[in-house]
């Protein structure tokens, strides 16, 4: 077995931190992120308040962490549901071919072409600005991402000689598309998908930023942002904290899929 | 000219070459024939130095005399290509895409051989013709794409006698080519070999071609040389149980498949398959299938007997 | 009792416009081909790259259909029934591929890749699975294992242990023994014969080695460029080729004469 490559290994241990920091919020952080101390706001980082307090007087350890979760949680959602969809249409398009494969991938280029913010703040004018808004908007930029990639992928599995056997053996295309055609795409899938998540973290953050994602009490590293904006005379540190956090998580993600990239291409290239 | 002796290639799941001697001298034409794991691309690849580094090497080989066994990755360099030359399988892979064949052919003739570029694009043309690819200077300026199967492998041979080399080393050169195609490489590389006085080392699983293109044959299995001697003799008349076996297993064009009660012959077959490099026998790396076999014949490796040099217990005792 | 009937087969594929006004060039892959095969018996395909003979193997097998001509199976012509009526019919005819290494999914348990025929006919049937394996000669306990832990050889049998399971009527061939050592070829070849003699097996197979196809086969068909060169019992086009093309791939066999 080769060693695996450096950017797996960093990337790898920056996501092990990002998710276990926002796994651990849900059951304990320092103090209540909600927890109001106006007299005790600007605090400097001590040995209560790890970090120090911000404007209200709330913990910022506290609100980074619980920030983690929501930015997870949205990334999550918003790469779930935008990867099912896309992957389904990707392998619809790869498996019928013809028209609807065209169709699907034009339908695709269109949302390329469509920008996140613009339908983000399209839902919000709509339906009201919320994370739900969020995750979901998140989740339509991802759509056309994994539709080319799945479609791609696909079509290379579609020419090899064991779904030749499959469709000799008389094998539905849904069959083989299950069996054969799904597991065979999962690693550029899987690849994929973990790219998307850095994009989706920075995406919430823009949107949260623009008061389009999460709303008041639920904190994320893009409100926290945009709430220190203004403050950045008084108490700098309050916007390098959620910035620096959001440069964590995306780089954490990013490598970690480049460095999967890296160890599912070249040795399947060798096992040959 | 070039000379191995005992050259054992070690790793540690166990030795891909065992105690191979070879000895080529200009003009001389051998072939290597053997199947999956003989061990026969490992020997080509110690005549180019090209073992890979996790493997120890013991054993001997000295070209015009000097030691070139534990020689260094720059020595070696400076043989590579200039006094051996190598052409593999793939034509469809060897050459650069992005490159006109001209150019490929040209940078080692201006790498090693310092020549300017006009002066290598007309050597270029020379050996194009020689190894007959018509109109060559237009085919100078091709990229490979525009080439047949055929004509790319003849390219991938005149980029080996770019430096005139002395030994020409063809590892499966026909196996990826048409029928027709192969038979002309086949000639073609019989031809360069008497014309430039070059020998030449065919090595193939084909054994018409091999015989059709050398004069020395040395059979190969599990990384021991079972028996070597004239083509002719060997071909015909094998006598190491696995030659035998070999032979024999042969599609015969002659033989049609059904005799008067309608029901069809079978091919003589070798039983069993070719174990893998760690579970080989200490011994004779045939043991397990071989029709002759005795007790000893697993544990103790044979000594090479007889005017074919086989290795086999059997014939020592004179036996088969 | 013919088994496998083919008329005037034709494929063209158009190829990429080399001019913006003009027709774009077609490329005619097969050109007029029909043969017979009968059950029990082996029709052998040989030609070089590019002869139309893979083209052929897919239109047979129902992979693509032939712009002129027909497949008529059994008297049913392939081509013409809907897609759930030909998946009903796949059973009886089926398919090994030249290379043992891609044929088989890797991320599979040969077991399971053995299996696939019956599964896609709704049948879960272990021990036709293990009596597939008895009878390409290997052991039932490797249905387990995963491909790259087999040698070409075997990963071959296991290809040919999935197209037999079915007890088809028809087996295509491509080119199943090309890219295997001369031994291993030969055990391979033998147990192709025994199916036969077993299942009663028409074969087509397919091979640009003149030599394998002299071993097995009971009638030849020569194809050059899509076209038929020749087409008659191996021992007349053997012993007497009527083309210097045929002649030619006999010396490239190994042919002294």
């Amino acid at each position: 077995m080769r060693p695996l490559p450096a950017n797996f290994i960093i990337g790898a241990a920056l996501v092990a931190v990002v998710i276990g920091v926002a796994a651990v919020s849900l059951i304990w952080t320092p103090h209540d992120p909600a927890d109001l101390d106006i007299r005790g706001k600007f605090g400097d980082p001590s040995a209560i308040n790890w970090l120090g307090t911000d404007q209200l007087g709330r913990d910022v350890v506290s609100q980074l962490m619980a920030a983690a979760r929501t930015s997870m949680a949205v990334a999550l959602g918003a790469v779930m549901l935008g990867g099912s969809v896309g992957v389904g249409l990707g392998l619809l398009a790869s498996a019928i071919g013809g028209w609807v494969e065209d169709s699907v991938m034009r339908l695709a280029d269109l949302g390329f072409a469509f920008p996140a913010l613009l339908f983000a703040i399209m839902l919000a004018a709509v339906f009201g600005p919320s994370l739900t808004n969020a995750v979901l908007a998140i989740a339509f930029i991802n759509i056309p991402v994994f539709a080319r990639v799945a479609r791609a992928a696909a079509n290379q599995i579609w020419t090899r000689e064991y779904v030749l056997a499959a469709r000799a053996a008389g094998m539905s295309k849904l069959a083989i598309t299950r069996d054969h055609i799904l597991p065979n795409i999962a690693a550029a899938v899987i690849v994929q998908a973990t790219i998307e998540f850095a994009v989706a973290i920075l995406a919430e953050a823009a949107l949260s930023y623009l008061g389009l994602g999460a709303q008041p009490p639920a904190s994320s590293w893009g409100r926290m942002l945009s709430e220190a904006q203004t403050l950045m005379y008084l108490a700098p540190e309050l916007a390098v904290y959620p910035g620096l956090c959001i440069v964590i998580a995306v780089l954490g993600f990013g490598l970690l899929g480049d460095g999967l990239r890296d160890i599912t291409d070249p040795r399947l290239a060798r096992a040959r | 000219m070039f000379e191995m002796n005992d050259m054992t290639v070690r790793f540690a799941i166990g030795e891909a070459l065992r105690g191979a001697s070879l000895r080529v001298a200009p003009g001389d034409r051998i072939g290597i024939v053997g199947e999956s794991g003989s061990g026969k691309s490992m020997l080509a690849a110690c005549l180019m130095g090209m073992v890979p580094d996790a493997a120890t090497l013991s054993g001997t080989l000295t070209i015009d005399g000097t030691d070139m066994t534990q020689a260094s990755e720059a020595a070696w360099q400076a043989i590579r290509a200039r006094r051996a030359a190598m052409i593999f399988q793939e034509p469809m892979t060897a050459l650069n895409p992005l490159r006109r064949v001209g150019d490929t052919v040209a940078e080692p003739m201006r790498v090693h051989l310092g020549m300017r570029k006009a002066q290598a694009r007309d050597r270029v043309a020379t050996l194009f013709d020689e190894v007959g690819i018509p109109d060559p200077a237009a085919r100078l300026r091709m990229f490979p794409h525009e080439l047949s199967g055929g004509q790319r492998q003849r390219v991938l041979i005149a980029l080996a006698l770019a430096c005139d080399p002395e030994l020409l080393i063809a590892d499966e050169p026909t196996t990826a080519l048409d029928a027709n195609v192969a038979l002309k490489i086949t000639d073609l590389l019989v031809h360069l070999s008497r014309s430039r006085n070059m020998a030449l080392v065919f090595i193939s699983h084909d054994l018409a071609a091999v015989a059709r293109a050398t004069t020395e044959i040395a059979v190969m299995y599990g990384g021991d040389i079972v028996e070597r001697g004239p083509t002719a003799d060997v071909l015909a008349d094998p006598v190491h149980p696995y030659s035998q076996g070999l032979l024999a297993a042969r599609p015969d064009l002659r033989a049609f498949p059904r005799d008067a009660d309608g029901s069809r012959r079978r091919l003589p077959t070798i039983p069993g398959t070719v174990p893998p490099l760690h579970a080989m026998a200490r011994g004779c790396r045939f043991s397990g299938r071989c029709p002759v076999e005795r007790n000893a014949c697993a544990s103790v490796k044979p000594a090479p007997v007889g005017p074919r040099q086989a290795t086999c217990h059997a014939l020592s005792r004179g036996v088969a | 009792m013919t088994l496998l009937k083919a008329n005037g087969l034709t494929r063209r594929y158009r190829l990429p416009r080399t001019t913006l006004l003009g027709a774009a060039p077609v490329l005619t892959a097969v050109d007029d081909v029909s043969f017979e095969i009968a059950a029990g018996q082996t029709l052998g395909v040989v030609g070089e790259s590019g002869s139309g003979k893979s083209t052929l193997a897919r239109m047979v097998m129902a992979f693509e259909a032939p712009d002129l001509g027909n497949v008529l199976f059994e008297g049913q012509d392939i081509h013409a029934l809907r897609a759930f009526e030909l998946r009903g019919l796949r059973p009886d005819f089926q398919m090994i591929f030249q290379d043992p290494f891609s044929s088989l999914d890797p991320r599979r348990k040969v077991g399971w890749s053995i299996a696939e025929p019956l599964r896609a006919m709704g049948i879960a049937a272990p021990d036709q699975v293990a009596d597939a394996f008895a009878q390409v000669g290997l052991h039932p306990d490797d249905g387990d294992k995963y491909p790259h832990e087999f040698s070409g050889g075997q990963r071959q049998r296991i290809a040919i242990a999935r197209a037999i399971i079915t007890r088809p009527k028809l087996l295509v061939a491509d080119e199943a023994v090309s890219a295997l050592d001369v031994s291993v070829q030969a055990q391979i070849l033998n147990l192709l014969m025994d199916l036969q003699d077993a299942l009663g097996l028409g074969i087509l197979f397919i091979s640009h080695d003149l030599a394998v196809v002299a071993s097995i086969c009971d009638t030849v068909l020569v194809m050059q460029h899509g076209k038929t060169l020749e087409y008659g019992t191996a021992a007349d086009i053997l012993n007497n080729p009527g083309h210097s093309y045929t002649r030619s791939l006999l010396i490239a066999a190994g042919d002294e004469v």
